[in-house]
């Protein structure tokens, strides 16, 4: 039973074939079978057995769809180079993370220095992670963040008069009323967790002073935490 | 084909092995495990002194609230207030206190109905002062796993009704004082942190002046 997937090709010059047939370079079962029987096929020897025979396995010609795979592949290949490349980066990206906000706490803004003649540039220095005072503006200010912890704080002041301070502290500093306030001891023991609503509160009821230790962010944004010492 | 499938095979294989880290981490970040992970952690002496200070400025902030609270000439808004942050230095609102007095047996209330009874008592002028605060015990672990220790407080009652008649009582009472582990929320993130309550309060002397 013949294949009628099999090619042919005339493999010596002058094969009458090479000439005639313009449809392929390649000869199929069938065409061969017509060929021979009207005698069209013309080899220079005159005889069938001028070379016309079926293609070696390396000269049939790559199917379609294996180039199509060929592409593919190297698609996905790129793609998944980029996916590893991708989830790499995530990942260290995250391992680093912590590392990159260590060393933000580490740097802490230079405390106003003495006054002293001699002009100095005042960069930020990398200090230990011990208590810094941090606060976000000059505790000269009228109003600012220090000033006005000081004056809920003070017994002088009516207690009807510390409402309007306690939301003016809240919307000017704080992101909202739950922000965390974090009191420290005096051996740096994290002593007591509350809101800032509650603990101004506590503050314009108990009148003390606070000693503000370090505030998160440092950057000009709203406060989420403060870090206070009772004096 | 076998080219494309060996991709995807080792792709999948990526993104499942990170998954299952990033889960962990996600773990790791909600439970506070790797942080307490289970293991009993003991306060060392310095944090049990910051913690001791800080249990005295309770106390005296308790007292400031129950003066407050029982003073006649202060707005009723500062008294709500004082009665909320005065229970919130207590360990729960079920902390108990025992009140007394010269005449009468001696009762047990909750914190909070405490409070209330001191705003509403029935006197002209109210001034209940605390002195004299000092620790009686050293802060001890507990079987629990918290730490208490026992502050004694003497607490002076002085009551006009209109027609100038003082009542004046002096009472010694034992504060119990507990630091145990409680969860904060920062952020997304929860954490296991020590924390100084009030419990509750005991009677152990009532006399006159």
């Amino acid at each position: 039973m013949s294949n009628p997937n099999k090619l042919f090709k005339c493999y010596k010059d002058g094969c009458s074939f090479r000439q005639d047939h313009d449809d392929g370079p390649f000869l199929t079962q069938s065409e061969y079978d017509v060929y021979v029987k009207d005698g069209s096929l013309v080899c220079p020897e005159d005889n069938l057995n001028c070379g016309l025979q079926e293609l070696k396995a390396e000269d049939y010609p790559k199917p379609p769809g294996f180039v199509i795979n060929k592409k593919l592949a190297a698609i996905v290949g790129i793609a998944v180079c980029v996916c590893i490349a991708t989830v790499f980066a995530i990942r260290n990206f995250r391992k680093e993370l912590p590392k990159i906000e260590k060393v933000e706490q580490k740097v802490a803004p230079v405390e106003t220095p003495q006054t002293s003649n001699e002009t100095e540039t005042i960069e930020p220095m990398v200090t230990e992670p011990e208590p810094t005072i941090t606060t976000p503006e000059s505790p000269s200010t009228n109003n600012s963040l220090s000033a006005l912890f000081q004056k809920i704080g003070d017994s002088k002041i009516q207690y009807s008069e510390k409402d309007a301070l306690k939301n003016q502290l809240i919307e000017n500093y704080f992101k909202n009323d739950a922000a965390q306030v974090i009191e420290i001891g005096k051996n740096n023991t994290e002593v007591d967790y509350t809101t800032i609503k509650d603990f101004l509160e506590e503050l314009s009821q108990q009148n003390y002073s606070i000693e503000i230790l370090e505030v998160i962010p440092k950057s000009q944004k709203k406060i989420k935490t403060i870090k206070i010492r009772q004096n | 084909m076998k080219f494309s499938k060996f991709f995807y095979l080792l792709v999948f294989a990526i993104i499942l092995s990170n998954d299952a880290l990033s889960q962990t981490d996600i773990e790791k970040e909600v439970f506070g495990l790797g942080q307490i992970s289970g293991e009993e952690i003991r306060l060392n002496d310095e944090q049990k002194r910051d913690f001791s200070d800080k249990a005295l400025r309770k106390t005296k902030a308790l007292s400031n609230y129950i003066s407050t609270i029982a003073d006649k000439s202060k707005e009723e808004t500062q008294k709500s207030r004082a009665i909320d942050l005065a229970v919130k230095l207590f360990m729960s609102e079920n902390s108990a206190v025992e009140i007394s007095s010269l005449n009468k047996q001696t009762k047990r209330l909750k914190i909070r109905a405490y409070l209330n009874k001191l705003k509403l008592l029935p006197y002209y002028k109210v001034k209940i002062s605390w002195f004299d605060i000092f620790f009686a015990s050293n802060f001890t672990k507990r079987p629990d796993g918290k730490y208490e220790a026992i502050a004694t407080i003497f607490q002076k009652f002085e009551g006009s009704n209109n027609d100038g008649i003082k009542y004046i009582d002096i009472t010694k009472k034992n504060i119990q004082i507990i630091i145990e582990q409680v969860e904060i929320k920062t952020g997304d993130k929860a954490e296991k942190v020590w924390e100084v309550f009030l419990g509750d309060i005991k009677v152990e002397e009532t006399r006159k002046e």
